[in-house]
């Protein structure tokens, strides 16, 4: 089953900026692993995907630079900044307090 | 089937902007699908399939391009002065078009005089194709007095060296253009007001009606051969 919940959506740059957390990334291995661990239930377009990677650098949240070619095209690889882990820990706090109001009110 | 990939996603790419930033998009989009394809082979699908899905993990193109690279906002006075460039070509081609012919059957002048026409009707020709070109460019598009702003701005963000050595030319036309226009009218003392002859008039309309529309519509062929090079 996949969700396509506007919540989850809403929350696609926050998703992005953990994966980033863990190693530099590109494209379809953060897309990949986004569905393996949300169990198939979660995928993400491409255009979302590349849309969210724009928005993130845009607001220096994350850096790109290009890695080895892959079958004839090169790989952009993503970084997250200093700015954007601040903003990655602001964004988990904002969802554990919306999740605790929520579960308080939806019971 | 990764080339029909690659095709594939050219075909989205297809009439949008073209500068470095999508085209570095395009190439980074191909190289994710084309690693997505080789994986649901993997998985043990077929060719098709696998394209099928590749496909529909796409999304909406037109809304990633939009915010990759945004249409830029123009200021009025920016239009209008792009729409009144536009129609001056227009209007200086079509005036010089229908002058030639007048000039060329004149039979005031002798053989050697009528030499002298020979720079009108290569201007004819210049005139004929810039107007071609200029109608051409509107009929193609509605809204294509504004295709030279987008690509201006788009020169100016992403060809900074071609935008400025496009400024460059532009200016130094202008530059010569003005000190020819001072020069001519100052040896054909065409500063002086008073009814000239059917002879004299040749000076006067070399001089006050050739020099600023040749001005144009070099100013017009220079921005196409720029256009020419971006492309």
């Amino acid at each position: 089953m996949s969700i396509s919940s506007d919540i989850i959506r809403g929350n696609t740059e926050t998703i992005i900026l953990a994966q980033l957390l863990e190693k530099d990334s590109y494209g379809y291995e953060i897309s990949k692993t986004v569905q393996v661990k949300s169990q198939n239930r979660f995928d993400l377009k491409e255009a979302t995907l590349y849309s969210a990677f724009r928005r993130l650098e845009a607001n220096c949240y994350i850096e790109s630079y290009w890695g080895g070619e892959e079958k004839g095209a090169r790989r952009r690889y993503y970084k997250i900044t200093d700015v954007g882990k601040q903003a990655y820990k602001k964004n988990k706090a904002d969802w554990d307090e919306a999740k605790e109001i929520i579960d308080q009110l939806l019971v | 089937m990764q080339n029909k990939i690659s095709q594939y996603v050219a075909t989205l790419f297809e009439n949008k902007p073209n500068n470095p930033v999508i085209n570095e998009l395009q190439e980074e989009i191909i190289c994710n699908l084309q690693e997505m394809y080789t994986d649901y082979i993997t998985q043990g699908l077929n060719q098709e399939e696998a394209f099928e899905k590749v496909v529909k993990s796409i999304g909406n193109i037109d809304e990633l391009i939009e915010n990759t690279c945004p249409t830029p906002k123009f200021s009025k006075a920016q239009v209008i002065r792009e729409k009144i460039f536009l129609c001056v070509c227009i209007l200086v081609a079509f005036t010089t078009i229908m002058a030639t012919p007048a000039i060329a059957l004149a039979d005031t002048y002798s053989f050697w005089e009528s030499a002298f026409e020979i720079p009108y009707c290569i201007l004819g020709v210049v005139s004929s194709i810039t107007m071609i070109i200029s109608i051409a460019s509107v009929i193609r598009r509605k809204n294509d007095a504004l295709q030279g702003l987008h690509q201006l701005n788009s020169w100016k963000n992403y060809y900074p060296a071609r935008y400025k050595s496009y400024k460059l030319s532009i200016r130094t036309l202008w530059i010569i253009l003005s000190i020819t226009f001072v020069i001519l009218t100052i040896l054909t003392k065409t500063y002086i007001l008073y009814y000239p002859s059917i002879h004299e008039y040749n000076y006067n309309f070399l001089n006050m009606s050739i020099v600023f529309p040749i001005g144009i519509l070099a100013h017009k062929f220079i921005r196409t051969i720029f256009q020419l090079i971006t492309n």
